[in-house]
Parts: C-alpha cells; sequence; structure tokens
C-alpha cells in the first residue's frame, strides 16, 4: 500500500432529496492510475466535483495530499489537474486556449503550453485552429493538454473517452499509461466501460447506487479468479489434456479462447501501431 | 485572484465584437462632429456639441459597449465553463465573482478613457469650449457610472439563475430604462403622490442621475455624500448579495 495522496471517509451528497453519494470511502496512492467504475448516474461526476471543490459535501471528510481541513484542501487544489466536461472558449484557438489557462494557473513558463500539446499529440496546425472547429476527440486532448498545465501531482479525468470511436479510446487509454509512466502522475479516471479500465487502472473502486462497494488492484483480480488458464494451440488440446491428467491436476473445463472484439477492429484495421 | 483578472481582461479586450462596437461608436462621435461642423443646422456646432456627442455617447455606449462587455465577462465564462478550471484549482467562488466584477469595472473605465479622449477631438472640431467639453466628457463619465450599476445589479440575476442570458436581458431593462418609467407611475399612486413621496428618486436611473447632478451643479457636500452613498450601495450591494447566493449554489453550467 503507497502513499495515500486522496483519502475519502464517509462523504455525503445529497440534491435536495436525492441522495447521490451516500458514504464513499476511498483511498487513491501516489503513482497508482485509479479507475472509478460505476454505472451511469452511479455518482462518478459528482464524486469529482466534491474532490475538486465544485459541489459541496454533505458531511464525511476529505483530505487531499494529506491536508487537514476545507482550506488546506483547497490549497492542495491547486496541484490537481482535470478533465471534467470541456472548459474551452470557442472562438480561440487551442493553443490560445491553452495560454489562457497556464496564465490563469499562474503558470510562467510559456514552453509548457508546447509540453502538453506535444504529450496529447495536438499538432501545430490542430493546435492553431478554432476550438469550435474540434473533433470532440480533439476537445478530449485538449482537455487533457489542459489538466498537465502546471505539471499537477494528481489528475482527475472523468469519462475522457466519452463519444469516442475504438481508436481514439486506445489513444486516450494509452496516453493516460504513458502520462503515468512517464510523468510519474497520479490519475484518477472514471468509466463506465469496465473493459476500458481493467487494462489501465491499477487499482479499481466500484462505485454503485452512490456508495464504493469494493476497491481492489489487479492482484486482487487474479486472486478472486482463482483459476490459472495456460493457453495450448488447438491441435495440442488433447496431448495438453492428457499429460497434465497423468500428473493429477485436476482440471475445470476446457475453453476456446476467444479474441476481443476490440483485438479483432484493430487486427482488421491493421491497428498493430496502437498495440 | 489578480492572475485571473489579468488574464480574463486580456482575453476579453481582444474580443471581436467588442473592438468592432468601439470602432463604431469612435466613428460615429467623430462622423457627428463632423457633420455638426459641416451641416449647422440650427446653432453653432460648438452649441450642438454638447448635446449631440455627449448625447450619443449616453444613449449608445449602456447598449452598443455594456452589452459586449458583459458578453465578453459573463456569458463567455458561463459558456465556456472557465470558472470551474479556477474553483478546482483552489480559487473561491468569491474570489471570482469579484475577480469577474473587477474586470467589469476596468473596461467600463478603459473604455469610457478612449470615449473622453474622442469626445475631446469632437470637441476640437465643432470649436467648443474648455466648459463644454468638459460639460460633454461629464456626461460620457456619468454614464459609465449608470452602466456599472446597473451591471452590478444584473449580477444578481446572472449568479441567481447562473444564466447570464437572465442577467443580460434584465441589464438591457435596466439601460433602457424601463424601470424608472414603471417606477414614476409607482409615484402616482394617489397615497404616495398627497404626500409629497417620490419613490422614483431612490431608484437606479434616477439616482445615479442626482448623483452625477450633485457633481456637476455644485449641489454642497450632504448632496453629493448622499448621491455617492447611493450609488455606491447600488453597487455593492447587489454584489454582496450575488456572492451570498452563488456560494450555496450547485454549479449547474
Amino acid at each position: 500500500m503507497g502513499d495515500s495522496v486522496i483519502k475519502i471517509d464517509n462523504l455525503l451528497k445529497n440534491y435536495g432529496q436525492n441522495e447521490v453519494l451516500k458514504g464513499v470511502n476511498m483511498s487513491v496512492n501516489k503513482g497508482d492510475i485509479y479507475g472509478v467504475i460505476g454505472k451511469n448516474g452511479a455518482g462518478k461526476t459528482t464524486l469529482f466535483k466534491v474532490i475538486l471543490g465544485l459541489s459541496a459535501s454533505n458531511g464525511g471528510s476529505m483530505s487531499i495530499l494529506g491536508a487537514t481541513n476545507e482550506k488546506e484542501n483547497n490549497t492542495a487544489r491547486s496541484k490537481i489537474g482535470f478533465l471534467v466536461g470541456v472548459n474551452f472558449y470557442n472562438y480561440l484557438s487551442g493553443e490560445e486556449n491553452l495560454h489562457y489557462y497556464r496564465r490563469l494557473k499562474g503558470v510562467k513558463d510559456t514552453s509548457d503550453v508546447k509540453r502538453v500539446l506535444e504529450i496529447v499529440g495536438l499538432d501545430h496546425n490542430a493546435a492553431k485552429m478554432p476550438v469550435k472547429k474540434y473533433s470532440l476527440g480533439m476537445k478530449q486532448r485538449l482537455g487533457i493538454a489542459n489538466a498537465l498545465l502546471g505539471d499537477p501531482e494528481i489528475l482527475i479525468f472523468d469519462e475522457p473517452t466519452n463519444g469516442l470511436d475504438p481508436q481514439g479510446i486506445m489513444d486516450i487509454r494509452n496516453m493516460l499509461q504513458k502520462i503515468n509512466e512517464e510523468e510519474g502522475k497520479t490519475i484518477i479516471v472514471s468509466s463506465h466501460i469496465l473493459s476500458e479500465l481493467q487494462n489501465t487502472a491499477h487499482r479499481f473502486g466500484m462505485l454503485y447506487n452512490g456508495i464504493v462497494i469494493k476497491e481492489l488492484d489487479q492482484e486482487d483480480l487474479r486472486v478472486r479468479a482463482n483459476v490459472t488458464s495456460i493457453n495450448v494451440a488447438d491441435e495440442d488440446l488433447e496431448k495438453a489434456t492428457n499429460a497434465l491428467k497423468e500428473a493429477g491436476v485436476d482440471i475445470k473445463g476446457t475453453e476456446q479462447a476467444m479474441d476481443s472484439l476490440e483485438n479483432y477492429y484493430f487486427s482488421l484495421i491493421g491497428g498493430e501501431d496502437n498495440a | 485572484m489578480r492572475n485571473v483578472i489579468l488574464t480574463d481582461i486580456r482575453r476579453a479586450q481582444s474580443k471581436k465584437s467588442l473592438i468592432i462596437c468601439m470602432i463604431i461608436m469612435m466613428a460615429c462621435a467623430i462622423l457627428i462632429a463632423i457633420g455638426l461642423r459641416a451641416i449647422p443646422l440650427f446653432d453653432t456646432p460648438a452649441d450642438m456639441y454638447g448635446s449631440a456627442i455627449g448625447g450619443f455617447f449616453s444613449f449608445f455606449s449602456p447598449l452598443l459597449i455594456g452589452i459586449p462587455i458583459f458578453g465578453a465577462i459573463y456569458t463567455d465564462d458561463f459558456k465556456s465553463r472557465s470558472m470551474q478550471i479556477a474553483i478546482g484549482r483552489g480559487v473561491t467562488r468569491t474570489k471570482m465573482m469579484l475577480a469577474r466584477f473587477f474586470e467589469t469595472l476596468i473596461l467600463v473605465v478603459e473604455w469610457h478613457v478612449i470615449f473622453t479622449i474622442i469626445a475631446f477631438i469632437c470637441g476640437l472640431i465643432d470649436g467648443a469650449s474648455g466648459s463644454q467639453i468638459a460639460s460633454c466628457i461629464g456626461n460620457v463619465w456619468s454614464t459609465s457610472i449608470k452602466m456599472i450599476v446597473f451591471l452590478s445589479l444584473s449580477l444578481l440575476f446572472v449568479y441567481g439563475t447562473q444564466n447570464p442570458t437572465t442577467g443580460l436581458v434584465f441589464y438591457i431593462i435596466f439601460v433602457t430604462n424601463v424601470l424608472d418609467i414603471i417606477f414614476t407611475f409607482i409615484d402616482m399612486i394617489p397615497i404616495l403622490r398627497d404626500n409629497d413621496i417620490v419613490l422614483s428618486q431612490y431608484f437606479p436611473g434616477s439616482a445615479c442621475s442626482n448623483f452625477i447632478s450633485a457633481i456637476s451643479e455644485g449641489d454642497g457636500l450632504h448632496a453629493f455624500t448622499w448621491g455617492l452613498g447611493v450609488v455606491i450601495g447600488y453597487i455593492v450591494l447587489p454584489l454582496i448579495i450575488s456572492i451570498q447566493i452563488f456560494k450555496k449554489k450547485e454549479l449547474e453550467f
């Protein structure tokens, strides 16, 4: 268990009579990609808004980067970059928007804009284009670039792949992994698509009906399965089964492996580059 | 907060709509001044200058400059949701609202400094005397005070409804004196009229006019202080109430 950069205890949030968060407990470790999983309406965006101070909680406690009260949390928020919705001036170019937010965040180094544009893969032409001409995928990239401005310690991305095509989803997923591995950022990312986070996140929080019903990591997932699979070619199956039986191994069953739809799609369109 | 103000002012200043309106205003003022000189219909150009140029700025500035400023600051802010980025970075809502208000104030003052120069140039074109130019410039600045008061009052509706369009509608209602006309009718209610109670003098438009005339006509310290108090009240109170309202609101944009 690493150092906790965000710790949430019994967090409550109501909208009138509607209880959206009913006592969320959650802990995010430094350097992790933490996946918040939940169906639409589970409270993922609300949870992020409360963490970011965009919405006030109705109870419980929260500590960001070791803060002990709300005032300290507010100061610590300057070390969070986030993408919650799209926040841009449509008539300005992507680059102008990033310079606007760079100044707003008090980042003096103008080259930071170039750095974040490179990370998210928006080229010079795209950066000079007005945001109103951007596709959804480009807006998401720009949003991630904005979050990266000022080199924050924690990044929060709310459904960053929403509305994107498979290529866009894979690009964003790879980008998150790259940012985590190369920049060493702690990332909290939400999605209602489980498969999307399974290969990206180190730890998961399963939000259901306003409560985190389970927190687990990749190892927990493996242990939970309690079964190890051995992959053999179809023509070797009989031989392998007999050998294992002779060795006294209890074979619980055989299953023909199926390529994932996603892999198949990318193999068809020549997506080896994305692997 | 300084970052927020400077960054957003820089963006708002470069908005095309604002610059275009500004150029139209300046061009029209100069054309009027030249027209007065070229076609002296009534009095001398200098005699017409004050009412023509001063009247032009008084009538058109709140609309042609006030609306683009409102759009550049509040409409853009809500549309882009840039406020969320700042709040998410730890800037409090109160600071954000104050920042936006100061931006409005700076832009209004900034543009009226330019109008002052234009009014001065127009005065020179029409051969106006120093006192005529000063009176015209006074008119320009009295308009700026009204604009600030009306913009501040509109904030109640901007932040109360979290919808800048509602605020803009009320701003237009304020600057076109619709409310003052309604309030003038209220003064005609028999019980008020019979007791010489003139409520309309306390309403925003009249309060600003009274304050301005207290300055220009030298109505004495009492009239000046009272007028200043009312004007400041009309600027500060809506701002305080807006902050209190918005503090408790969920961000719905």
